[in-house]
């Protein structure tokens, strides 16, 4: 597995170690060094969506409790992403980008990640308005080229929970 | 990858739903305990619960029911229009701070405390036998206590004393009307008594008689405070209790509906109870005086006829007469000698307008004034509802601190439209600010603000002319009505006239005042006609909460829930906690944390009935009665809870709380199939459930539910119905599950 940064999508290990490798580390892939966190893509990335996310927060009518704030804070800011990045960004799209022709880019977004955005909108339609199921798919096409550009799921999971942090927060104070 | 490697990943799966299951924080639900029945004689009315918060015996309940004793005789109902057995006055208490009240022989024995059904003070030829001794009846008891004190008020057709103001029992002067519309039944005017507790309801003092039955007293309220001040007001009709034209959602003859003339009646309590004038009968009561200026002639025009003691017909140039009459007093009594130089009374109430027949409304009129001192008050009160329309059923909820940012001290509100009785109306509201040296209970505290200076006038042009600037209006759109902060009120449906979407109807208006916190909860229909006839709409019952810290209403919410149209919601109920109590000396180490108060929760509760048309024969049947619980100053409610949902009639329930509020304590009255109604007791208790996140008593978010809109549209892919969504974990584990064997495979 390539560990020296952003120089492409490293995420298949090499032959030779995925037969040692616990399913767990397969999907995690690898974690991110200090200087890809604060990394100008990382940090427009990060700090970009969380400014959407507060102003968005802020539009949004209504306030929370402090015991939904607790709740909403441990469902959608800790639990929540970590689920969801493990099983879309990575076992499914880790399971695509196997495919080859899956890993072609168009516009820096891959087959894999467009089909795990579809996914990940779509599971969204279950519990949630169709608003909402469309527009989580672009930050879902963000945090899918993180996992390809990075190698792993930790980088788009802290994307993911910060904007959902943020997100919260404004909608509850501002 | 091993078995071994497979179970690891079980486990983890494991792991993580259980850190999922409980990460997530309990919430509080409701669960009942036994109830227990308290009357005894099968004719159980208007059961009333209170609790004591302060002295020696803190934490007792108190309940207070009419009941049909084995001696009495039959009378007749005006209200319900049939023959029943006459009532008396019950009294129980049990002290639910060091035993069960859930067992029946926690409680004292029933005593008896008016015990007229068995005398006569008059002879009344109220079922075509010719005269005939007329029993005591005792009317719905009232109930307040504060500190060790418990006062219960009743009136009642048994008036021997002719004259109060003297000891001695002087001849009877009580009156009767004969009813042209009852079949010529007549029936004896009523009059007040009062009954007073010092020990909090062990022992009881004789009632006294305080109004002598020469008018027809109604609609009674005691408050006091735990040092002694206390007062009492009611109304007396000097042509009798009038029948009401049923086209409210009562049954009539409530007192609603009353005479020119009809006054507002005053008496309070020396702060000692003592008897410091040994030559009146009034006990440590003040001689009664009236708050109202209406009895300014004789009777004239069509009435019913109105009879003596004799049987003889009273001329109208002996009954008191008028041309405006007040009706339905609210009072209360509050005292912070802080910001009070007294303990000052507040009093409202309606009064028809004095329009020689221009206007068939009414107003809602207000005084306030030291406790003792009633005469300070003029008799006109203070307009404050909108002179143009027709305003009534007046009710205010004070509080002895102001909110620390609000400055919040009352909140009063009525009943106001275009329309007179049983036409739609709206809710309509001012409150009280405590600010720069002023008490918050002034005309010229309120806000919106009121005419203050000419706002206590009689005369019906002046009256109309007055400029009070419109109430808030709690109701108006109450489906679409937004939250609205102060700055927001004037494009906000808190800013609608009476006429805006004059078709929908707000009654049975409930307020809450707490700190900075203000509770506005109503029963509500988008459309009364269609609810009336055609059964198309139904009452619900929604509250608002205002922010006063932060001068922010919300948008009306409906915690009834219920789209079954033939299902109307009733008597709506909305309680705080008390304040605390002495277990609470120290409130960072409180002896009992149950006796601090939590000024954020509160109880809702109503009852269901059958939503029948007005055009049906039919009659509207009670069904059961829910209650909820608001948490986090409503940020949060519990499920409902079937306070009472047996197969069975329940009606009027009464709540009280303990101050934590982890307790409630309800009577209510259950009508069984034979028509036995008994007062019944129940203890509804706290326990901590799986946070359902967006469950409780507001179900699926309205256009005006903004609360809950963010876990609903956001938190991502959980369930917001749910406590646990196994979906996506079940899908990690399923993951984890098909690569772990496809490992296994490839390595083979």
């Amino acid at each position: 597995m390539g560990m020296a940064g952003p120089a492409g999508p490293s995420y298949r290990p090499a032959a030779g170690r995925r037969r040692r490798q616990a399913v767990a580390s397969i999907v995690v892939g690898r974690l991110p060094w200090l200087r890809e966190i604060a990394g100008p893509f990382n940090l427009l990335v990060s700090l970009g969506g969380g400014l959407a996310a507060v102003v968005l927060g802020a539009l949004l009518p209504g306030d929370l409790s402090a015991r939904e704030l607790a709740a909403a804070f441990i469902g959608s800011v800790v639990l929540q992403p970590a689920l969801e990045e493990i099983f879309f960004r990575g076992m499914l799209q880790g399971q695509l980008l196997s495919i080859a022709r899956l890993r072609r880019r168009y516009l820096g977004i891959s087959g894999a990640n467009a089909i795990t955005t579809v996914a990940f909108a779509l599971l969204h339609l279950v519990h949630r308005p169709a608003a909402t199921a469309l527009l989580v798919a672009v930050p879902s096409l963000v945090y899918g080229y993180s996992r390809e550009r990075y190698g792993g799921v930790a980088l788009p999971y802290m994307q993911h929970a910060l904007h959902n942090a943020c997100l919260l927060l404004s909608f509850a104070f501002l | 990858m091993t078995a071994t490697g497979t179970g690891k990943i079980a486990r983890l799966a494991a792991a993580m739903a259980l850190t999922i299951a409980f990460a997530a924080p309990a919430a509080t639900q409701l669960e009942q305990g036994d109830a227990v029945t308290l009357s005894g004689h099968g004719g159980a009315f208007k059961t009333k619960i209170t609790s004591l918060t302060t002295g020696p015996n803190a934490g007792r309940l108190v309940v207070v029911y009419g009941d049909t004793p084995a001696a009495a005789r039959t009378v007749y109902d005006v209200k319900a229009q049939s023959e029943r057995p006459a009532r008396d006055v019950f009294i129980r208490y049990c002290d639910a701070q060091s035993v069960d009240c859930s067992d029946l022989g926690n409680w004292s024995a029933a005593e008896d405390i008016s015990n007229t059904v068995a005398q006569s003070s008059s002879d009344a030829d109220w079922r075509g036998n010719g005269a005939e001794p007329y029993p005591g009846d005792s009317g719905k008891p009232q109930l307040f206590a504060a500190g060790n004190r418990v006062v219960v008020t009743w009136t009642d057709t048994y008036c021997p004393d002719g004259d109060p103001a003297t000891v001695a029992a002087d001849p009877v002067v009580q009156r009767s009307v004969t009813y042209f519309d009852l079949d010529d039944r007549e029936i004896p005017f009523s009059c007040l008594y009062v009954a007073s507790s010092a020990d909090g309801g062990a022992t009881w003092k004789a009632p006294v008689q305080l109004s002598s039955g020469e008018r027809d007293a109604i609609q009674d309220v005691s408050r006091g405070l735990g040092s002694g001040q206390w007062a009492i007001t009611w109304q007396e009709d000097p042509l009798g209790l009038q029948l009401g034209s049923a086209e409210g959602p009562g049954e009539g003859a409530s007192g609603a509906r009353v005479s020119g003339g009809t006054e507002i009646w005053y008496a309070y309590a020396n702060g000692t109870w003592t008897d410091d004038d040994a030559a009146d009968g009034y006990g440590f009561w003040h001689p009664p005086v009236r708050l109202t200026d209406n009895a300014t002639q004789t009777a004239a025009g069509p009435h019913d006829v109105v009879k003596d003691s004799s049987g003889a017909v009273v001329d109208d140039a002996s009954i008191e007469g008028g041309d405006a009459g007040a009706s339905r007093a609210n009072l209360a009594l509050q005292y912070n000698p802080d910001i009070d130089s007294a303990p000052t009374a507040l009093v409202a109430y309606e009064e028809s307008k004095d329009s020689e027949g221009v206007d068939a409304g009414k107003f809602v009129r207000y005084h306030h004034f030291a406790w003792n001192d009633p005469a300070s008050s003029p008799p006109q009160g203070c307009i404050i509802s909108n002179p143009a329309d027709n305003a009534r059923r007046v009710r205010f909820v004070p509080q002895k601190n102001p909110g620390t940012q609000s400055g919040m001290r009352l909140a009063i509100f009525w009943k106001e439209g275009e329309y007179t009785q049983g036409g739609p109306s709206d809710i309509m509201l001012r409150k009280g600010i405590a600010s720069g040296g002023s008490t918050g209970f002034a005309p010229s505290d309120m806000t919106p603000p009121v005419d203050t200076a000419g706002c206590d006038t009689s005369d019906y042009t002046t009256a109309i002319a007055l400029n009070n600037t419109r109430a808030l209006n709690i109701s108006s759109r109450t489906q679409t009505a937004r939250a609205a902060a102060d700055t927001e009120i004037a494009s906000s449906t808190l800013a609608d006239s009476t006429s805006q979407n004059f078709e929908e109807n707000a009654i049975a208006h409930r307020a809450l005042l707490r700190g900075d916190d203000l509770y506005v909860g109503y029963t509500y229909t988008p459309v009364l006609s269609e609810l009336l006839y055609n059964n198309t709409q139904n009452y619900n019952f929604y509250i608002r909460h205002y922010d006063g810290a932060v001068g922010q209403w919300s948008a009306p919410e409906n915690l009834s829930n219920i789209t079954d149209t033939s299902i109307n919601v009733r008597e709506p109920r909305l309680v705080g906690t008390p304040s605390s109590g002495p277990g609470c000396a120290d409130p960072s180490s409180p002896a009992d944390p149950e006796q601090c108060q939590d000024t954020s929760v509160f109880y809702v509760a109503w009852g269901l009935q059958t939503n029948v048309s007005a055009w049906s024969l039919e009659q509207p049947e009670n069904l059961d009665l829910q209650v909820g619980r608001g948490e986090d100053r409503g940020a949060y409610y519990t499920d409902l809870l079937g306070l009472a949902a047996t197969d069975h009639e329940e009606a009027e329930s009464q709540l009280r709380p303990t101050p934590a509020g982890h307790y409630l304590y309800a009577v209510w009255n259950e009508t069984d199939a034979t028509g036995s109604t008994r007062a019944k007791f129940r203890i509804v208790s706290t326990y901590e459930a799986p946070e359902d996140t967006d469950a409780g008593l507001t179900g699926a978010a309205g256009d005006g539910d903004s609360k809950n809109w963010f876990q609903k549209a956001f938190g991502c892919t959980y369930s917001p119905e749910a406590p646990f969504d196994p979906l996506l974990p079940a899908l990690v584990a399923g993951g984890f599950g098909l690569l772990t064997y496809r490992n296994r495979r490839r390595r083979k």
